[in-house]
């Protein structure tokens, strides 16, 4: 049996190569000139898909077959406020650089969307935000040009005091959304 | 999309029935499962039906429609079998992170799976991220040369293990 071992996002050996440099809303909103602001933001994602093919690059010279991707790769990008942002069409040179490096490495990659992608989730405001979450996943990996073996791996979520349910709701609701997303 | 188990609420035996029924490969966390096992059920009795899981995707999406590979389109190979690794990170914090991964009990579970399974991936967990997978990996080594017949490395992130 053939064994290979990945890691995830970060390396601790790699000097200054954090995929996942952020700015909070915080300090997003105290600037004041908005559109600068976004501008910083895509900055900084550019920044974090270039440490990302430091980080692939790393992965190739050490035979390292699988890498878990960062979710925070943009910045702020599912925030609430940046509804009306597009950071997608700024970023596709970017993620299609990183994406042809991966396709060229034959890395296997994925996504692990955090724990608020909840699809047993009773609350129709929680499965909205997980279905949003999960298709920004899937259109990163689009940009990337990478097909359904980039995977996006979830949680059944919580059990809600009915696990059978929950359950069930799970079935419905991730097939709804992998349709919406087409998350495979 | 892959569907794993949970350290709290959605056990291993409990995921994969809800991949099977959704047709999601299902990945199993060896440490989460060792930490909501209420069953006490042995990871690799469920292996069989993990394994499933994956071969039965199709990959391009067109195999599962088609029940075939449409013309032209490219055909790929099954991914293997993708499962976590991380080790608890204390006794009052079990379903922590630790810095680094111990061999045992992974190694004990891939032995158990090496009979029936031609590749898994490993996605290690720990806090201190490719640095504990090296030494992992030099953990292997060091077992290899003391003995272990069954174990043989194959590249720097790679391991063949006999079934």
């Amino acid at each position: 049996m053939l064994v290979r071992f990945g890691f995830v996002a970060m390396s601790v050996l790699l000097e200054n190569a954090s995929p996942s440099r952020t700015m909070t809303y915080t300090n997003f909103s105290k600037l004041p000139d908005r559109e600068g602001a976004l501008l910083r933001l895509a900055r900084i994602a550019q920044e974090n898909l270039q440490h990302t093919q430091r980080l692939l690059s790393h992965c190739k010279y050490s035979d390292i077959h699988l890498y878990r991707l960062t979710s925070k790769l943009i910045p702020l990008a599912t925030h609430d406020a940046l509804a009306d942002w597009d950071p997608y069409a700024i970023l596709a040179d970017d993620f299609a650089a990183v994406g042809a490096y991966v396709r060229e490495t034959g890395i296997r990659v994925s996504f692990h969307p955090d724990h608020f992608t909840v699809f047993s989730t009773p609350r129709p405001e929680v499965l909205r935000n997980s279905i949003k979450d999960l298709r920004h996943h899937v259109r990163m990996f689009e940009l990337m040009g990478l097909d359904e073996r980039a995977t996006c791996n979830i949680h059944v979520g919580g059990t809600y005091g009915d696990k059978e349910a929950a359950g069930r709701r799970f079935s419905r609701s991730s097939a709804r959304s992998r349709r919406a997303s087409s998350a495979g | 999309m892959t569907l794993e188990n949970d350290d709290k609420t959605f056990t291993a035996a409990e995921t994969l029935a809800i991949s099977e029924e959704a047709g999601v490969p299902m990945v199993l966390d060896i440490h989460h499962h060792a930490v909501n096992n209420p069953e006490g059920i042995a990871p690799e009795s469920l292996w069989d039906r993990i394994q499933r899981t994956w071969r039965e995707y199709g990959w391009n999406g067109l195999q599962r429609e088609a029940g075939g590979v449409a013309e032209g389109a490219p055909s790929h190979a099954p991914l293997p079998p993708k499962i976590h690794v991380s080790t608890p990170k204390s006794a009052t914090d079990p379903r922590g992170h630790a810095d680094h991964v111990s061999l045992e009990p992974l190694l004990s579970f891939l032995r158990a799976i090496a009979g029936s399974t031609p590749a898994v991936d490993v996605m290690i967990e720990a806090k201190r991220k490719d640095e504990a997978l090296f030494k992992l990996m030099d953990e292997l080594r060091a077992a290899a040369e003391a003995g272990a017949g069954d174990i043989r490395i194959v590249d720097g992130a790679s391991v063949e293990i006999e079934g």
